[in-house]
């Protein structure tokens, strides 16, 4: 009789390894399901339309766009900072819970890491596309020029620069190491061209011990890493906003309140994705309603922070005194943009408490859906705090609502059809979840476990040794 | 070992290897000096004037044929007719001369190729800089032995602002502006930075020194 | 918060200029030969626009058109802002406040915008990448952004490449640059009027004298309402506008320690007329 597979407690129906291995290997092995094939054709067109856009903003100019004095961020800037957002979920999941042995993380990593890249992708389109002489892109950058001038490093958005490179590397390097072991799978079970490509991708993975030593050293110390990343990025994000006068926008609650945003817009979007994922890929067992449930406590708590912000927001205006800053306020939940206003307040506080209940938090249909209005929620956040702010600042001759053209939409669609896209074809060539689940994870509440595939443990990593 | 992983760890190792000598490449300045030394070519003139002959073995002043120099952005270009008060005795006849009476006897402008041609953007005032002791040879070089001009060093912003950011070894008295042989001291540079009420680095180099 | 502030007769005269409360965790500035300042007397503005026409023709300013005007895209360096208050409308030219702690120079990433020894905030075209934080950080909201390539369309006849062709550059000021696309600009006390000058004083070896530059909004003003100094000139007109009782800041609250300021609008209205019910 075959062994249980040892993450038996974190996964659901009678697996063994090669059982397990087989159905994880099917979207890559087997023709994809016709949704699967829906998804990919609808985000190519998308795709397809985004580079039109793109296309017509870089001949005509921005004037095709639907900004304005005083409203020069609309779109663009409320999208870059929505997909940031979405991208954090990501790198938390692979970094913090690993760090936090958390081992139900294990089964989700694969389809967050590729969304935090993809999500990450189209954010750093938007800062390119929308300068207005987006040739001289590169002068953001601090390299020795002809003109021996320098990059301004005072501004956030120099800082931006960094920020993005930086979240984009580690993304990158986090879902390859994470592949590597299942590279080398696929390596050993095609032939013809896969065979070449995975063998160059899995770079010589044998899965000896010594690999496996190497591998979780080299994990760990990427988790470690990515750690502040996962903070940071979104918090140097806020500073464009924090950093400026515009009421509305000069608050130092930004930093904690986008991390908890993105953390909160993040695991929204992996529920987003990972539902109807398991569905279609019947990968129930892997990704079980028990997952779901631990996504939500998160979602919920990241949740709170945000809806906490808002309340705090308010408050702040009001004590502030500040004439400026309170007519912003009221002009937010008075003024015409005021549905917006209250449809966020809705989702993000009061639709949000329904993830407390169990009966709603374990029920998938309702997570789907709630994960859906969490993301529209966020998105109106991000636009009550670009838009919204600057088309009621200062002095009221200033004052200009903010209408979004054809080309602001379909960039935005475009991105995500690029994202859809970028996910499917990863899912038709990487398997959606490790396969080689224990030599990631590490111990669950302090006993070490003994498992076939990898030799050391977590304490014999914590000894001193060479590698 | 594996002659797979011979491989790889040569791909690895060598590109680990490229990536640190493009950024050598780039943060060294390498990219930067490479611009700043480039010598421009000569430019073709419709007709063959010879600086080295006129302003050098003659002895012409700069000011004789560019006469805004000392008042205006521009340095200017001579009309025919500066050229016609000796060429209408001296060399009558030359055939190299065929233009330049084609033009006087017609009215029409003789069309000189520009050697220096700053972009739209910049804006460089002449008078201030011969009023303050920049010599004519600190930038354009020693165009008294130019048989035919050509710019010594590119008109780069860094070129600028290597003399704006520290003028006085650059300076010499208003006397020598139009003297291509004189040698700049710095020490008396140091000096005329006073006299000639030269402004600091910091004012010199704030941007709406060329640029509006 | 007050942006056209009103006084009657006897306010003028009882009131003190406010002392400017100057805190800042920054060293100032280096400072120049010169510090550029303006101040504009709003008893004197009637709202004719000329100074904004002014501007326009010195500094070559683009015409945009009806619709883009509407999309609210105009172009005009300086605007008349209206207040309507019980005692009337009241006019206001505002432009860049060439703030001393300008929130616009921090945030540009390619330090496109600078601020001069002298007290100007320059704006550097060839340097901006249009990332247009800047704007977004002017609480004046006195910057302008090329959405489209609208000098150079003009000049061109509706195709930019042909600008260079075009006789109808001749229209335009040589002394100041014609902005492409994606480029942001603003007010720039006439920065080419001041060097210009400043190359004219240096050609005859002296200073710029008192009231040399002015700036092309004042040389047009009918009312004299827009001052142009320089504040350390001793005796520049300039400082006893600041230091008259009606001398206000714009904005004073978000801390920009602008060099444009303000006079307070006069009311003197006849006690009669106030009677009979009708404005003043």
């Amino acid at each position: 009789m075959p062994e249980r597979h040892p993450d038996h407690d974190l996964i659901q129906g009678e697996w063994t390894e090669r059982s397990l291995v087989e159905k994880l290997l099917e979207p890559v092995e087997k023709p994809p399901p016709r949704p699967w094939k829906v998804v990919a054709a609808v985000g190519f067109v998308l795709t397809l339309a985004w580079l039109y856009a793109i296309f017509v903003t870089f001949t005509k100019g921005l004037g095709t766009w639907g900004i304005n004095q005083p409203v020069l961020w609309g779109f663009d800037i409320v999208h870059f900072v929505w997909w940031i957002g979405i991208g954090h979920a990501g790198t938390l999941i692979s970094a913090i819970l690993v760090l936090m042995r958390q081992n139900w993380r294990d089964s989700l990593n694969r389809i967050t890491e590729a969304m935090t890249l993809f999500a990450v992708l189209c954010a750093a389109t938007y800062p390119l596309i929308h300068m207005g002489r987006a040739q001289h892109f590169y002068w953001i950058l601090p390299y020795p020029t002809h003109m021996a001038l320098w990059p301004q490093y005072k501004s956030p958005l120099s800082w931006d620069v960094l920020a993005i490179f930086t979240y984009l590397t580690i993304s990158t390097l986090f879902l390859y190491l994470g592949l590597i072991p299942d590279l080398a799978l696929l390596r050993e079970r095609s032939q013809g061209w896969r065979k070449k490509l995975y063998g160059w991708l899995s770079l010589g993975w044998t899965g000896s011990a010594l690999h496996w030593r190497r591998y979780r050293a080299a994990y760990v110390l990427l988790a470690g890493l990515a750690t502040p990343v996962v903070i940071s990025v979104h918090s140097v994000v806020s500073m464009d906003f924090a950093y400026g006068v515009v009421p509305g926008w000069h608050l130092t609650l930004f930093p904690p309140f986008f991390a908890a945003g993105a953390i909160y817009s993040g695991f929204a979007m992996a529920l987003t994705l990972l539902i109807p994922l398991r569905k279609w890929y019947r990968l129930e067992g892997v990704i079980t309603e028990r997952h779901l449930d631990w996504m939500g406590k998160v979602t919920l708590a990241s949740g709170l922070g945000v809806a906490y912000t808002y309340l705090l927001e308010i408050f702040i205006a009001w004590y502030s005194a500040e004439p400026a800053e309170w007519a912003q306020q009221l002009w937010r939940m008075t003024g015409p943009y005021a549905p917006y206003y209250w449809a966020m307040m809705l989702i993000n506080v009061v639709l949000l408490q329904t993830l407390w209940f169990p009966r709603f938090r374990r029920n998938v249909a309702w997570l789907f859906v709630f994960s859906i209005l969490a993301n529209v929620g966020m998105w109106l956040e991000r636009f009550v705090i670009v838009v919204i702010s600057l088309s009621h600042d200062f002095l009221p001759g200033n004052f200009h609502l903010y209408s979004p053209t054809w080309v602001d939409w379909t960039l935005f669609l475009g991105t995500l059809g690029f994202f859809l896209f970028g996910l499917a074809v990863l899912i038709r060539l990487f398997p959606p979840s490790p396969w080689r689940r224990c030599c990631t994870s590490t111990t669950s509440l302090g006993s070490t476990r003994e498992a076939p595939c990898c030799t050391g443990t977590w304490p014999t990593l914590t000894r001193r040794r060479s590698f | 070992m594996r002659r797979r992983n011979r491989w790889l760890k040569t791909l690895f190792w060598g590109s680990v290897l490229g990536v640190f000598l493009a950024l050598v490449l780039v943060f060294s300045g390498v990219a930067v000096g490479a611009l700043e030394q480039r010598e421009g070519r000569p430019v073709p003139q419709p007709v063959p004037f010879s600086h080295a002959f006129h302003a050098g073995g003659l002895g012409l002043s700069c000011r004789y044929c560019h006469s805004a120099v000392e008042y205006a952005p521009y340095a200017g270009l001579p009309p025919t007719e500066t050229c016609m008060t000796c060429h209408l005795y001296v060399k009558p006849d030359s055939p190299n001369l065929a233009l330049v009476r084609e033009s006087w006897e017609k009215g029409e402008l003789l069309r000189w190729n520009r050697v220096v041609n700053l972009p739209d953007f910049v804006y460089f005032h002449h008078a201030p800089h011969v009023a303050k002791g920049v010599g004519c040879a600190e930038c354009h070089g020693r165009v008294d032995q130019m048989p035919v001009v050509y710019q010594p060093k590119a008109f780069t912003m860094k070129f600028c602002l290597d003399c704006h950011r520290n003028p006085a070894p650059r300076l010499r008295p208003r006397e020598q502006v139009f003297n291509m042989a004189y040698v700049p001291d710095p020490e008396l540079g140091r000096e005329l930075l006073q006299l000639y009420h030269v402004r600091p680095p910091e004012e010199l180099t704030s941007c709406n020194t060329c640029h509006r | 918060m007050e942006a056209v502030k009103v006084l009657t007769e006897e306010e003028a005269r009882k009131a003190q200029p406010k002392e400017e409360k100057r805190v800042s965790f920054y060293p100032p500035w280096p400072q120049g030969e010169h510090a550029w300042a303006m101040t504009v007397d709003l008893a004197r503005c009637v709202g004719c626009g000329l100074c904004v026409l002014a501007c326009q023709v010195e500094n070559n300013i683009p015409v945009v058109g009806k619709e883009e005007v509407g999309k609210g895209r105009e172009m005009h360096w300086i605007r008349l802002d209206r207040y309507f208050a019980e005692e009337g409308v009241f006019h206001q030219p505002v432009m860049c406040q060439h703030c001393e702690k300008a929130p616009c120079e921090a945030v540009c990433p390619v330090a496109a915008t600078e601020h001069s020894p002298e007290g100007l905030n320059l704006m550097v075209y060839n340097r901006c990448v249009g990332t247009k934080y800047c704007s977004a950080n002017c609480p004046y909201k006195a910057r302008r952004f090329n959405f489209f390539p609208y000098a150079e369309a003009f000049i061109g006849q509706g195709d930019p490449r042909r600008a260079k062709e075009s006789p109808l550059a001749l229209l335009m000021n040589p002394e100041v640059t014609v902005r492409s696309r994606g480029v942001m600009e603003k007010c720039t006390y006439c920065v080419q009027r001041i060097e210009l000058a400043r190359a004219e004083a240096a050609r005859e070896g002296r200073r710029i004298r008192t009231g040399e530059v002015v700036t092309a909004c004042q040389e047009v003003c009918p009312g004299q309402a827009i001052h142009f100094g320089d504040l350390l000139d001793p005796e520049d007109p300039i400082h006893a506008h600041r230091e008259e009782g009606r001398h206000y800041v714009l904005l004073e609250e978000v801390n920009t320690w602008p060099r444009t300021t303000y006079l307070a609008h006069l009311k003197n209205p006849n006690p009669r007329l106030r009677k009979e019910g009708g404005h003043a």
